[in-house]
């Protein structure tokens, strides 16, 4: 059993700010971390693996030289390999060219029966990767997964959260499961001290470009332009809502409705 | 001495290869037949975007929807509505958009529309906006801007669509209302395709969420104002109408209305929920420093001096316990 973890590196969003008088982010404290969702990610894929009584669990990753630091922690934390496609271009291509990147590194693989990621980045949660990477390999995928078993006959299923309630998806493989948060969510396990000093082995990451994978330059052409944000107003502290107790109630009411509370 | 034809290209709008290929409009997708008003909403964001671009507002309801739901759909803004019996796939969905080459398509943020939106886009080649709250055309480039929510919406990122054609994927529940303008008129038309239907799956029971503190989205505070245990109860009303958790304060846990798991403080959780309801909480202590950055703070209490009427957003000085009853009164109508 060959299972891919995608895992990406993000900004802790603690430590983004926001500039409101440039309308843009300031990342001049911002701390580089593993993107929590693809750590539960990673956590799902040990235990299929240990269910499975073996089977190989590799960490790939698309960004910047520095993203290796986020393959090693999952070396650490488990995985048995990693893959980092490095080139300056990919943190600001946009998610076209990572779903054609990671594409191509996991075709390159061969024998993946399955790939997991977190469903969410943490700066924009779109969650949109998932959808585009099963698209590049033309396989099914699955969203909003919050637990992933082996069925009794072997093959495996997905737990699916929705609005109205759970539904068990039998899964055929190859797949892409995007796994999410679930009301009961998967406790991530740490690194062994042991294994966080081994993990920076020679070996065990495999670095390379997107050339090698054979993808042309134009490949990276972003799809969008990221622009200026747009900032809601100013918080404004120590309004009173007046009237009498009824219509303060009602006022209150209004309030939360456009707040979408209720 | 000429003139700089591409600056004038730029000022009427752009040739029409730089207007994203495709005078096939807008179109929304409604992958599931839905045609409620987060649909209607997200035709009205269409008709408003297809009127700044000059083209049409196509509907695309699969999955069978009733001719009813096609009606409203116009008066909601589209030009032209689709049937479809049956729910496509990301494949069947591709070739039948391919050979229509839409400027612009729309998916509302259910599971179905972040399944097949981002799969269209990547199989089209387009620009893709994931999570969209707001959308705007660029005058000039005559390309759509799509306001994306970031760092759980704390500001908005306008993202520009630059590769065509422009697909997002949009919370409808945070677009203007619908319209309903009977004038309109348009067509309905049955797409005469036949895609598969998708397998039911069986439900399964989740664990109940382990709803605490520290993660609940709306919390109500109480505190020694609220007098009585039975005013407290209320304030346990109160968090189940909302769909949130109570807590309170040393004075409530004092009383033994709370345990020490719903203390809110610096030794207890630190709480930043979207709404914080304190009822009888004047705030006099350190403790509610840890509940500043909750998203609105709406405070309940009646003197104000207190130390808590500079911090929350709206003060409403009235008894707690009162104004509790009103509330839930209220939420119930």
């Amino acid at each position: 059993m060959r299972i891919v973890v995608c895992v990406k590196q993000v900004y802790d969003p603690k430590t983004v700010k926001i500039s409101r008088s440039r309308e843009e982010f300031d990342l001049r404290e911002a701390v580089r971390i593993t993107n929590p969702p693809d750590k539960l990610a990673l956590e799902a894929a040990l235990r299929l693996r240990e269910a499975n009584g073996g089977g190989e669990v590799i960490a790939l990753t698309a960004g910047e030289a520095q993203a290796e630091d986020v393959v090693r922690e999952a070396i650490a934390i488990g995985a048995d390999r990693g893959l980092l496609i490095a080139d300056p271009e990919l943190a600001t291509a946009g998610g076209r060219a990572v779903a054609k990147t990671l594409a191509a590194a996991i075709s390159l693989l061969s024998g993946v029966d399955l790939v997991l990621l977190g469903q969410t980045g943490l700066t924009d949660g779109a969650g949109s990767l998932a959808p585009r990477l099963a698209a590049e390999l033309d396989w099914p995928v699955v969203l909003d997964a919050v637990g992933l078993t082996h069925a009794s006959a072997g093959d495996l299923e997905a737990t699916v959260a929705s609005d109205e309630g759970a539904i068990l998806m039998p899964l055929v493989a190859p797949v892409v499961v995007a796994i999410a948060p679930g009301p009961d969510p998967i406790r991530p396990r740490y690194p062994y001290p042991a294994r966080i000093a081994n993990a920076w082995q020679p070996g065990l990451v495999e670095i390379c470009t997107p050339r090698e994978l054979g993808l042309a330059a134009e490949v990276l052409a972003p799809d969008v332009e990221p622009g200026g944000l747009v900032l809601p107003p100013e918080r404004t502290r120590g309004e009173v809502i007046g009237g009498s107790t009824q219509e303060a109630a009602e006022q209150l009411v209004g309030i939360l409705r456009v707040k979408r509370v209720v | 001495m000429g003139m700089d034809l591409s600056y004038l290209e730029a000022l009427m709008g752009g040739a029409a290869a730089d207007t994203g290929g495709g005078t096939g409009g807008v179109w929304v997708v409604s992958p599931d037949g839905a045609a409620d008003d987060g649909i209607m909403r997200l035709v009205g964001k269409a008709r408003v975007v297809a009127d700044a671009l000059g083209t049409y507002v196509h509907l695309l309801l699969a999955g069978g929807a009733e001719a009813e739901s096609a009606e409203f759909a116009i008066k909601a803004g589209a030009d032209r509505v689709l049937l479809a019996a049956s729910v496509p796939g990301l494949a069947d969905l591709a070739s039948y958009l391919r050979e229509r080459a839409p400027q612009v398509i729309l998916f509302p943020r259910t599971r179905l529309g972040r399944t097949l939106g981002p799969g269209l886009a990547q199989m089209l080649d387009g620009g893709l906006c994931g999570h969209a709250a707001d959308l705007e055309v660029d005058p000039i480039y005559q390309r759509i801007v799509a306001h994306q929510p970031v760092l759980d919406d704390a500001a908005r990122q306008r993202v520009t669509l630059v590769a065509a054609p422009a697909v997002a994927v949009v919370d409808t529940g945070a677009l203007p209302a619908a319209f309903n303008e009977p004038w309109r008129t348009g067509t309905v038309e049955d797409t005469g395709v036949n895609w598969s239907q998708p397998p039911a799956y069986p439900a399964v029971e989740l664990p109940a969420s382990t709803a605490s503190l520290a993660n609940a989205e709306v919390v109500v505070a109480a505190g020694r104002g609220l007098r009585t245990a039975d005013d407290f109860a209320l304030a346990g009303k109160l968090a189940e109408a909302l769909g949130g958790v109570v807590g309170g304060d040393l004075g409530a846990l004092d009383a033994g209305w709370i345990t020490e798991a719903q203390l809110i403080g610096l030794t207890g959780a630190q709480v930043a929920p979207k709404f914080l309801l304190t009822l009888g909480m004047d705030g006099d202590t350190s403790l509610f420093m840890s509940a500043r950055d909750a998203g609105l703070i709406v405070a309940v209490q009646p003197d104000p001096t207190a130390p808590i009427a500079p911090v929350a957003d709206f003060n409403i000085y009235h008894d707690p316990a009162e104004f509790a009853a009103a509330l839930l009164d209220k939420l119930s109508a």
